[in-house]
């Protein structure tokens, strides 16, 4: 039996309309248990954080929840898992003058990860998702590759939208240099979300990982790509870095 | 021009806020993470272009969230759309307006609306008019609407091709208004207190997207424009809704037209006080009175802290008649200041007379009676700052009558009636003449 805490903070920045600009930090918090070498559970919950700075007038910040995780994961093989979840819809915009900030924090938070579980940070929403892992495998003595993939739906719970279901599909593969504790690379990942017009979004992101005896720290840095979010063409320039870090217990 | 601020000083100031804040590691992260976006700066600049092509209709969506703060929001849609002729909208206007007076009957006949008949009196609606001169007037004013029942932008095709600018604009506009239904709920905010209150929020809904329409507007056309240009703008649809409401025949028809202006004007000034936070703060504290949104001095709104008080109980509540059976009341409102504009310009020989009047509105209490022959009674209570009081009054009587009119200190008291003959009205009751 073993435990494990964790967690993420992703930051970001930018420039919304003409005078203001949003700061957002948003955290995650993780725990997993391992009661077996080949199934296990895990659960998350968020939050988003996130100031508007206008030119000249005074800044207005915003805290929301996270969509709450809770789901498990099942070894097929020693370098495959199989892992799915159901989030709970803890995350509310309500109807007041903060509502489209809570929007923005949550836009953000999910564009900053290029849509990387989105279904975390989707408003008035819950989900399920099921997908696949596959481990770090050494391809050369200092060449590794991971890669990842998740298939998810959300219907909304609460607000009116012409669209009340959604599917999201993501994958990501990972090319590491280093060894057995320090590894960097690259991260490439393409998500899918049935939204309206361009709900492709693929990114990149400079990885970094520390794998120690009871402690993992992980770093990247998602550049999204193209539009939405992207940022080249007429996308809007998000980007965002995420720390994190697991403690076996 | 001088002294004019621009809408976009400030937008790259970056490396100042860098350098003010390198001691916080924190700050510094945001600061690395903001130049590299501002290096990479690309064209997310809208594009004028055909809003009857979806992509267009995406674009110019996308270009309202972004400017009130949103980036791409992966859960938000884009609102159904649909053109209609502006002979199809009349039908449709004729035939909701049928449905409600049928609603309001009993046995296939409409009900008598004293409160109508109360603004025949008053002079706001010309009794004569044609029963489609309200539909009439709104299709002529009306480019687009968003309807909050079907969450559905709607496009008046009025025969001509509407600019890439202005069609733009427009789109933009009811934009803004499916982005404020989806935020606060709309239909919440019809639910003020006073009929002026009403007033004075939809000035804020209008307002606000016809600040964005105009800053999304001048996004896609790429221009400069000073904060002295927009309110030369604001100013001149104002006078031109100030002249549109003299010069009708229903002048009520037309009070709404002086929303956008006076909306625009207060939230342009918050916006440059303060972006998207103080437009925001403006829904979080809502004019409880169009006054607010009104020039006292020229062309300047009041700030909140200048506020009328409520003309509530007991300051202009009181003077209720006691009126014989079966006379009822059938209708009270807080009429507001652009109201009292409407009747003024039935009264005053020019605009600037009718508006210097509404400006000077402080209060006002309408009470409605009827009986069951469609008699109809008003007695409306008004408040005034005295400068404008004696002109108000003296066109009152020329065209109510001396014994229409009463006249108390800074109060005047209309009393009109459709009966042949006055009913008799047992006693007032008295007035707090100290609130």
């Amino acid at each position: 039996m073993r435990w494990s805490v964790g967690g993420e903070v992703g930051m970001t920045t930018w420039s919304a309309g003409r005078r203001d600009r949003l700061w957002l930090a948003a955290p995650q918090f993780q725990l997993g248990y391992q009661e077996a070498s080949d199934w296990g559970l895990a659960a998350s919950f968020g939050a988003v954080l996130l100031l508007d700075d206008p030119t000249g007038g005074p800044a207005q910040s915003t805290v929301a929840a996270s969509n709450g995780w809770v789901g498990a994961w099942y070894q097929l093989r020693p370098e495959l898992r199989l892992r799915f979840g159901v989030t709970a819809p803890l995350s509310f915009l309500g109807f007041d003058a903060l509502a489209g900030q809570r929007a923005a924090g949550y836009s953000l938070a999910a564009g900053m990860r290029g849509l990387w579980d989105a279904w975390l940070w989707a408003p008035e929403r819950a989900g399920a998702q099921v997908g696949l892992q596959l481990a770090p495998q050494q391809v050369c003595p200092h060449l590794w590759v991971a890669a990842e993939a998740d298939a998810a739906g959300t219907v909304s719970v609460q607000r009116f939208s012409n669209r009340s279901a959604d599917g999201y599909f993501q994958a990501a593969a990972e090319l590491l240099l280093g060894d057995q504790r320090l590894r960097f690379g690259l991260r490439a990942q393409v998500v899918m979300i049935s939204a309206e017009g361009d709900g492709v979004q693929t990114s990149i992101a400079p990885v970094v990982t520390y794998g120690g005896e009871r402690v993992a720290v992980r770093g990247r840095w998602v550049l999204n790509i193209d539009r939405p979010l992207g940022l080249i063409g007429t996308g809007l320039d998000v980007s965002g870095l995420i720390l994190g870090m697991e403690v076996q217990i | 021009m001088n002294g004019s601020r621009s809408v976009f000083a400030g937008t790259r100031a970056l490396r100042g806020r860098c350098a003010c804040a390198r001691v916080l590691v924190p700050r510094l992260v945001g600061c690395a993470l903001a130049l590299v976006a501002s290096a990479c700066d690309t064209a997310t600049d809208l594009k004028l272009c055909d809003i009857r092509e979806t992509a267009c209709q995406d674009d110019i969506f996308y270009a309202v969230q972004r400017m009130r703060g949103v980036p791409w929001d992966p859960w938000v849609e884009r609102p159904d759309m649909r053109t209609i002729t502006a002979e199809a909208y009349l039908e449709e206007l004729l035939e909701a307006e049928a449905r409600r007076q049928m609603n309001s009957g009993q046995g296939g006949k409409p009900a008598f609306d004293h409160y109508t008949a109360a603004l025949e009196l008053l002079g706001m609606i010309n009794p004569d008019r044609a029963p489609t001169a309200e539909a009439e007037t709104r299709v002529d004013n009306v480019a687009a609407f968003y309807t909050y029942a079907d969450k559905r932008v709607t496009i008046i095709d009025h025969g001509t091709p509407l600019s890439p600018e202005w069609a733009t604009q427009v789109l933009a506009h009811e934009l803004v208004h499916a982005a404020q239904d989806r935020e606060l709920d709309l239909t919440r905010f019809s639910l003020a207190q006073t009929h002026d209150g009403d007033l004075a929020r939809q000035a804020v809904v209008e307002g606000e997207a016809r600040l964005y329409e105009l800053l999304v507007s001048i996004d896609a056309q790429q221009l400069e424009w000073s904060v002295q240009q927009f309110d030369d703008f604001h100013a001149r649809v104002l006078e031109r809704a100030k002249a549109r409401v003299f010069e009708d025949e229903s002048p009520v028809f037309q009070i709404y037209g002086l929303l956008y202006p006076l909306g625009a004007h207060y939230l342009t000034d918050r916006y440059v006080e303060g972006g998207n936070v103080a437009v925001r703060d403006v829904w979080a504290d809502l004019p409880r009175q169009v006054r607010e949104l009104m020039a006292t001095r020229e062309w300047t709104p009041l700030s909140p802290g200048d506020r009328t008080p409520l003309p509530s109980a007991p300051a202009l509540a009181c003077g209720r008649p006691q009126l014989p059976e079966p006379w009822a009341l059938k209708a009270e409102h807080h009429m507001g200041a652009l109201n009292l504009f409407a009747v003024a310009t039935r009264l005053l020989p020019d605009v600037e007379s009718a508006w210097r009047s509404a400006r000077a509105w402080t209060g006002d209490h309408l009470l409605v009676y009827g009986d069951e022959a469609e008699h109809t009674l008003l007695l409306w209570h008004l408040r005034f700052e005295p400068p404008a009081l004696s002109a108000f009054v003296d066109g009152a009587r020329q065209r109510f009558g001396e014994q229409a009119v009463f006249v108390d200190g800074d109060r005047v008291s209309l009393l009109l009636y459709s009966a042949e003959m006055l009913p008799e009205i047992s006693h007032f009751d008295e007035c707090d003449t100290e609130s």
